[in-house]
């Protein structure tokens, strides 16, 4: 099986990613989305495990088809079509710095200049030392307004410092808040602080920043200690950056189908995405692409990147817990492919599951207008009803009168499933009348299925599904809340009260709440009697 | 009334009181120590502010406020100091910084006295044994305290105590508190005959040396009596 892996990226991130599979013995291709692969530096190659990394210089990709463990990449360089065969895409993509100088009122020039410009200079190899002669007083203006970056305030205070202890030059750090929660951070802002860096704190207005015609700054701010009006003219002004993510994030996310977060990151604000993992299997997003992180959490991550990539099987095939497209009923809505939160159904031309990237959640099958999708985790829609009612012992019940409703609970396996064993385990088992079927999501719960439960003797018929951040699949408890919030509307219509049905959002850990919302239910069903519809 | 005007950064040298050892540059601003300080708000003044000037390098203005001289030195701000800033030692250094002359009239005068005479009143021993032993015929004649006489430069008592002048100029009465306690609980104790000033006004001015002197004679009193236990209640 082909092992190879694309990196999509044009920045450090992906160069160094490569480098870092390329000598754990994976095969790296490399390329940008729109053609700018990552410069390895004039006369800079790369290491010697460069007969397995390839770059892509130049080649943009035009598409993508294909599923986990087999993605097939097609290239345009110039007018060569280039198709390569992939078993894993990584996205690492640089963020591009925005320079906040018309956040202070100030244009970059001679007395104002960005943070990245700065770093530059205090680099040794640029051969600007005299630049820092005719300097006395720099500022450093970081999260002035409200608070700063952990990130970009380590880049401040460390050419703060450098500043004032090899450069002879006072430094001043004004921000609103300095944030230190980062490694190193706290002892880096006191190592400034002896070295007689000056940090000033607004937290209450932004200081008045005014650049004059001929590129002289004033700062004025009220000294928030002392009370008293403050003034400074410093010779140069630096300008923080805010990490955006990239432009390139956003064709990378429409061309892969990709979660995206509420930042313009390639990744779900979902926990079940940690640590680089996407909706799709196979396609990873790595360090910068999904966020703002320091130099030290990315190299790390490239090192669980390389680690989990030699520790990923091929993909498995097992049809068992996959979706099942009867062809017969299927009439090509294509429902089914754009509901797929992992893009696991392939056009080809009709509707195919590609196996290798079902996770078998159900949604599918719950959406399809024809019940052509099938599934042998879970009964399908059609055979619901003939599930007999679950008789345990143990249990509480307020055991009023003869009436024991049968009530059919749909469990989600990730949330309801763990919560239910730890109820029975707490409480030595359920009351009568109580029939599970367990699904892979909440998600996989149709109307159908509550419909079918309640017109063939259940007298209520409870949902359990993951909180709305939670759900593996995205969005699956959402669209079983939806159909059954949908129903409870329509069911009075039908003479059947609607809080027969109820959708109740639980986690894995809640046994006790199974339990007592069980009771509940099973109580108020009591009140109601038996389904009319019996 | 607070001072209202403006600091303008560019003329002020931050590196001026950076040499000095009390790690107030690594002031976090937290204010736990205005929030401690008993002298807080007097003249618009608290310990944090008072160390933010000094790294700014504002040495003249600082030494020329009244505010370091009403500090109490009583420590709660570097007790709670979280960079565990010595800002009592800073009051201390602010106020050795003033030209002598210029130290609150009374600490100063006192100082000289204390330094000539040993007491900050210029009581002669003669007279400060009169006093003494007035006091100690007082409380002789009191029930209970029948045979109480005031032991002076005893030599191998347990414990040695120094007098605060006020205690034999307005306050006599408040000596016969602590004397009865001493005499209740059977105490092994004395008073110098000379040099026995409880205050030390070189600590509260800021003037190193005097200190010194003034310390070094209440040692040298341990060490002529034979006293190992000192109770200095200043």
């Amino acid at each position: 099986m082909n092992k190879t892996a694309l990196i999509i990226g044009s920045g450090t991130c992906a160069k160094d990613l490569a480098e870092t599979l390329a000598a754990s013995g994976v095969s790296v291709l490399v390329a940008g989305v729109d053609g700018c692969a990552p410069a390895w530096g004039p006369g800079r190659t790369p290491n010697e495990a460069s007969a397995l990394l390839e770059i892509m210089d130049g080649a943009k990709i035009r598409f993508i088809t294909g599923t986990a463990g087999g993605f097939t990449v097609e290239f345009a360089d110039q007018d060569r079509r280039i198709r390569r065969e992939v078993r894993d895409i990584l996205i690492a993509e640089d963020p591009v710095p925005q320079v906040n100088g018309s956040l202070y009122g100030l244009t970059e020039g001679a007395g104002v200049v960005s943070l990245s410009a700065f770093k530059s200079m205090l680099n040794p190899d640029s051969g600007n030392s005299e630049a820092f002669e005719s300097l006395s007083r720099v500022a450093f203006l970081t999260g002035a307004l409200d608070e700063s970056l952990p990130l970009i305030a380590r880049d401040v205070m460390q050419a703060a410092l450098d500043l004032q202890q090899n450069k002879g030059v006072q430094a001043y750090i004004f921000t609103g808040n300095l944030k230190v929660a980062g490694q190193g951070l706290e002892t880096l802002s006191r190592n400034a602080k002896e070295a007689g860096v000056i940090f000033i704190k607004n937290t209450e207005r932004p200081p008045e920043i005014v650049q004059a015609g001929d590129e002289s700054i004033t700062i004025t701010y009220p000294d928030e200690v002392l009370r008293r009006p403050s003034v400074l003219n410093p010779d140069l002004t630096v300008v923080d950056e805010t990490p955006l993510p990239s432009p390139r994030l956003k064709t990378l996310g429409d061309l892969f189908e990709l979660e995206t977060g509420p930042d313009g990151f390639l990744q779900a604000d979902n926990i079940h995405r940690l640590l680089t993992f996407t909706n799709r299997k196979g396609i990873r997003v790595v360090g910068p692409a999904r966020g703002v992180f320091p130099p030290v959490l990315i190299a790390s991550e490239i090192a669980h990147t390389a680690l989990s990539l030699s520790r990923t099987k091929d993909a498995e095939t097992d049809e068992k817990n996959k979706a099942r497209i009867e062809t017969g009923k299927c009439v090509r809505c294509l429902t089914c492919v754009r509901i797929c939160p992992y893009r696991a159904v392939a056009l080809a031309p009709r509707p195919v599951i590609a196996a290798a990237a079902c996770e078998g959640c159900g949604i599918c099958a719950a959406e399809c207008p024809c019940e052509a999708i099938a599934f042998d985790t879970f009964p399908s829609t059609a055979t619901t009803g003939a599930v007999e009612p679950e008789s345990e012992a143990g249990g509480n019940r307020s055991g009023a009168s003869d009436f024991i409703p049968h009530v059919t609970v749909f469990c989600c396996s990730r949330s309801a499933v763990p919560a239910r064993n730890m109820a029975r385990a707490m409480n030595g088992g359920f009351p009568e009348g109580l029939s599970f079927i367990d699904v892979p999501c909440a998600g996989a719960v149709s109307r159908l299925h509550l419909l079918n439960a309640l017109s063939n003797g259940a007298d209520g018929v409870l949902v359990v599904g993951c909180h709305p951040d939670n759900c593996h699949s995205g969005g699956g408890t959402l669209l079983a809340r939806g159909r059954s919030d949908g129903l409870k509307m329509l069911l009075p219509r039908l003479g059947v009260a609607h809080d027969r049905l109820a959708f109740k959002n639980l986690a894995a850990n809640m046994g006790a709440e199974f339990s007592q919302v069980l009771e509940a239910f099973m109580a108020h069903l009591e009140s109601l009697g038996p389904n009319p519809m019996k | 009334m607070e001072n209202q005007s403006v600091i303008a950064l560019n003329a002020l040298d931050h590196g001026r009181c950076r040499p000095w050892p009390f790690l107030q540059d690594f002031c976090l601003t937290c204010g736990i120590c205005a929030g401690a300080c008993p002298a807080s708000g007097v003249d618009g003044f608290d310990p944090r502010k008072l160390v933010r000037m000094i790294s700014l390098g504002m040495e003249d203005e600082t030494v020329s406020e009244r505010w370091p001289w009403i500090c109490t030195m009583c420590g709660k701000c570097a007790n709670l100091c979280p960079m565990e800033i010595d800002i009592p030692g800073l009051v201390q250094k602010i106020r050795s910084r003033r030209r002598r002359e210029e130290v609150p009239g009374i600490l100063h005068k006192g100082l000289e006295a204390a330094l000539e005479t040993g007491n900050n009143l210029r009581l002669p021993k003669d007279d400060y044994v009169f006093i003494l032993e007035d006091v100690a015929e007082e409380i002789a004649a009191e029930p209970g305290f029948e045979g109480f006489t005031v032991p002076i430069d005893k030599t191998g008592a347990r414990i040695l105590t120094t007098i605060h002048n006020k205690l034999v100029n307005t306050h006599t009465e408040d000596l016969k508190h602590w004397w009865k306690i001493f005499h209740a609980a059977g105490e092994d104790w004395t008073v110098p005959s000379e040099n026995w000033e409880g205050t030390n006004w070189g600590y509260f001015t800021g003037d190193d040396a005097a200190m010194k002197t003034m310390t070094s004679r209440i040692a040298g009193h341990m060490e002529r009596l034979e006293i190992d236990t000192l109770l200095w209640p200043e």
